[in-house]
């Protein structure tokens, strides 16, 4: 076979088997669209267990197999011995391929072979090579196509997982708008310094980062509990240094040297009792010159180190009723009134930590509700025990709010009022209270306010969970905590309905326990801004199971 | 010289066609056994032909040797033949002088076309002697070796129905034969022609078309027929499937058949293949030819096993079964 016949050759078989490549590329187009529909049913299939929620988002983005499996194809494509003796397949009587072998060979027989080749090769039907692709493929792509629809009309229980992790999404966006709210409010904060309020800042920041990609909501509880400790620790510190600030400038005055000691003992009651004696004395008179400039020395220090304007404002009024003698009767719940705002560290600060918790607590039962959407249908496999309870508790809420009205002097006498509010509880939680006060003010510029407390009470309902008493979390308004683990379907039962606080089944001696429990519920007020009036319930409660 | 080859290839098919023509002016339809035993006769083959009497085995053969030139003898093979009865013998033998010497006298196989009629009465002894004519073309007597004529075929045949008092052939024996061929009773319209042949007082005989020489050549031309190694290897993996128990064999191999073929049986598909290539006029052998010749080059050389007897079945039915199979 000659140079040019083997060119002529090879050319021929090429021309020839042109729809050989076609039908090879067909193929393998329907072979990627057999494998997008086959992981779209799989992804559907999958959705009916995990929640997806881009299944069509995910089932598209398989389309692309096809341009793959085209690639895949084209560099897999039949070289021209493969469609050679395809060609011989439709009456060639494997000329072709024998001639392709022979290419190179010049004897009579490859020469002989290679014309009878070239001329039949010429006289061949190109259209004898069907382009149509094995039916079987066909009908895998309609009962893939079957499948996937069928899948799409069966309701999905994932889909309301999904809905409710949407919801649970979008009240996290919310939080985070309110987040960066809080995080604008620390900014007009008087009472903390440019660092303090730089490091709240920061902590809130970092929550807020954590939970605009969050996976996990879990995780978010998580990051929630680590910033509310971390806040609480950094208020901690402020309260810490602003006190000894206090017992310093208190300590440095003879007449205010028994409400340092107080201070730095941290009884209330003797607090009280030196604030009386002040009072006593200013109200009979007894205080000498030098006792009265020590005080108006130690209220002025006090303006000068309250960072808040409207604490200064009025102990500068107290100054002015203390050297005019005037209303000094005022002057010391004015003391006290003052004293305790100092020691309450910041009140914009403890309302942000409050109001984490509040975030904290709404995401919780958000995520719980998706919880048992998830759990649903797990019946007599899911090791927490059912119920028909409400964690939310359903209690008689009272809130019943102390609020001391401060009147501004607009001539008009309208006053404002801060409120401290004290929930009760008619189930069996404890309620706080915060209260709006609205005070109405004389002409004087002295306002009395009528405070309106606002309870919210969580009962001790049975729920869908094992309800834990968990003594972190004294202090938290009784809040449900649940046993982390995944359920597995098998396992015990191990915990018992009813196991909350005061029903411990006598398993535990109530005196080795309530140490640990005053201990905690110290902890845990030191850590929450209370109101003063709180701390000495509590305080008086486990002084009571002592005795 | 290569125009002569170009001639010779392109004359091969008419060539052919003649010798086949002229033959079935003699034998009334067994034109596919004629043109078998014309493939096995190229190739260079011995040829099995197997039939009940009367169907023109002898004839056949004798048709061959006049179309073709060739010297032919026939051994009607018997229980009490002797190997020397048909090898020949070294005699004691007295001149003119009165001296004594041995000298050998040829048997009946030095000839060019040898048939063995009936080879399957003569005891195995006998048919052993045939093993070297057949695969060696050569007689070996007393140590001396004497080659047989060229070219030289052996066209045996055995009757499937008389069993009583026959040796079956070996294994060995058998697998020196190219082609088994089976000879089918003709069909009503056959028979007729056969007798209106017979009966004519003047027959038109066969003519001689070729010679010894010109079959020398068509076998050396029909040597050289390309053959592409995917075909090549289609012959191959149909023989590697007659093994039962083996990685390519099939269900019905591993169910029915004792031992498969031998390598002889590739050689017999491919040489067959070549020869039947040219004689459609092509110059490559193609899928087709390999299954065609499949069939009488395997059938006596597979053996099956007490099961497919049973069953009824026949060697081909396994081949058939082999070629569905197994892809292309």
């Amino acid at each position: 076979m000659t140079k040019q016949q083997g060119k002529d050759l090879v050319r021929a078989i090429k021309t020839a088997g042109k729809r050989v490549v076609i039908r090879h590329m067909i193929r393998f187009a329907i072979l990627g669209l057999i494998m997008a529909l086959a992981l779209t049913t799989l992804i559907h299939i999958i959705s009916f267990f995990l929640p997806i929620e881009a299944v069509w988002t995910l089932s598209l983005a398989t389309l692309p197999l096809v341009l793959v499996f085209l690639i895949i194809g084209w560099i897999l494509k039949p070289d021209t011995k493969e469609i050679a003796l395809e060609i011989d397949k439709h009456g060639l009587q494997e000329k072709a391929i024998t001639a392709y072998e022979l290419s190179g060979r010049e004897d009579v027989y490859a020469r002989l072979q290679g014309k009878d080749t070239l001329d039949s090769l010429k006289a061949f039907n190109r259209k004898k090579i069907s382009i149509k692709v094995n039916k079987l493929y066909y009908y895998v792509i309609i009962g893939l196509v079957i499948a996937i629809s069928l899948l799409n009309i069966i309701a999905n229980p994932m889909d309301d997982i999904i809905r409710d992790r949407k919801k649970v999404q979008a009240l996290i966006d919310g939080e985070l708008d309110k987040l960066h709210e809080y995080i604008d409010d620390i900014a007009l904060e008087e009472e903390l310094t440019q660092e303090q309020k730089e490091a709240l800042k920061q902590e809130l920041d970092d929550l807020a980062e954590k939970l605009k990609d969050l996976k996990d909501y879990r995780e978010g509880l998580k990051e929630f509990s680590k910033t509310e400790e971390k806040l609480t620790e950094a208020l901690e510190q402020i309260r810490k240094e602003k006190l000894d600030k206090l017992i310093d400038l208190l300590d440095d005055h003879d007449i205010t040297g028994e409400l340092a000691d107080a201070l730095e003992d941290g009884d209330s009651q003797i607090l009280d009792q030196a604030i009386k004696e002040i009072k006593d004395k200013l109200a009979d008179q007894k205080l000498g010159d030098q006792a009265k400039k020590d005080l108006a020395e130690a209220l002025e220090g006090l303006a000068q180190g309250t960072g808040s304007r409207s604490l200064e404002e009025k102990l500068k009024s107290l100054i002015e009723s203390l050297e005019s003698g005037n209303d000094v009767s005022q002057i010391a719940e004015g003391l006290k009134e003052i004293l305790d705002s100092q020691l309450e560290t910041g009140q914009g600060s403890g309302d942000l930590k409050y109001s984490l918790q509040q975030l904290r607590n709404r995401l919780s039962r958000a995520i719980d509700d998706n919880e048992k959407i998830a759990h649903k249908g797990d019946g007599g496999k899911d090791n927490k025990p059912s119920g028909d309870g409400q964690g939310d508790g359903d209690g008689d809420d009272q809130g019943q709010a102390n609020g001391d009205g401060q009147g501004q002097d607009g001539g008009d006498g309208n006053g404002d009022g801060n409120g401290d509010g004290q929930g009760q509880d008619g189930g069996d939680g404890n309620g706080d209270g915060n209260g709006d006060g609205q005070g109405q003010g004389n002409g004087s510029g002295q306002g009395n306010g009528d405070g309106n407390g606002q309870g919210s009470g969580i009962g001790s309902g049975a729920t869908g969970y094992e309800t834990i008493y968990d003594p972190s979390r004294l202090g938290d308004g009784g809040e449900e905590s649940q046993v982390p683990g995944q359920n597995t379907g098998q396992g015990q039962i191990d915990s018992k309905d009813n196991m909350g606080l005061g029903n411990l089944d006598g398993y535990i001696p109530y005196g080795q326990v309530i140490s640990e429990y005053e201990k905690e519920a110290v902890q845990s007020m030191n850590r929450r801004a209370l109101p003063a009036g709180i701390e000495t319930l509590v305080r008086d409660y486990f002084s009571s199971l002592e005795d | 010289m290569e125009e002569r080859i170009e001639d010779r290839i392109k004359g091969f098919k008419d060539t052919v066609l003649s010798i086949e023509d002229e033959i079935a002016k003699e034998m009334i339809g067994v034109k596919d056994i004629i043109h078998h035993v014309l493939i096995a006769v190229i190739s260079g083959g011995n040829v099995l032909l197997e039939g009940v009497p009367g169907l023109g085995k002898t004839r056949l053969v004798k048709t061959l040797a006049n179309v073709m030139d060739l010297d032919f003898k026939r051994i009607q093979f018997t229980p009490d033949l002797m190997p020397s009865d048909i090898i020949g013998t070294n005699i004691l033998m007295q001149d003119d002088q009165g001296n004594r010497a041995f000298s050998f006298q040829e048997g009946p196989v030095f000839t060019n076309l040898l048939l063995a009629d009936e080879i399957n009465r003569a005891t195995p002894k006998t048919q052993s002697a045939l093993l070297e004519v057949m695969q060696e073309q050569a007689v070996t007597v007393a140590g001396k070796t004497r080659k047989l004529p060229k070219p030289y075929f052996v066209l045996a045949t055995q009757n499937p129905l008389e069993q009583e008092g026959t040796y079956p052939l070996p294994e060995a024996q058998l697998d020196r034969f190219m082609f088994k061929l089976l000879i089918d009773f003709p069909s009503l319209d056959e028979l007729d022609q056969i007798v209106n042949l017979t009966s004519k007082d003047k027959q038109e005989g066969a003519k001689r078309v070729i010679d010894g020489d010109q079959i020398l050549m068509l076998k050396e031309t029909a040597s050289q027929v390309p053959i592409a190694k995917p075909v090549q290897e289609y012959a191959l993996k149909i023989v590697l499937n007659t093994h039962p128990n083996k990685e390519m064999s099939n269900e019905w191999v591993d169910k029915y058949v004792r031992y498969g073929s031998s390598p002889r049986g590739a050689q017999a598909i491919i040489h067959g293949a070549r020869v039947r290539a040219l004689m459609e006029g092509r110059y490559n052998v193609s899928f087709d030819d390999i299954r065609d010749i499949a069939y009488p080059a395997l059938r006596h050389r597979l053996f099956l096993n007490y099961q497919a007897v049973t069953e009824g079945l026949r060697p081909d039915d396994i081949i058939g079964q082999i070629i569905e199979q197994l892809d292309e």
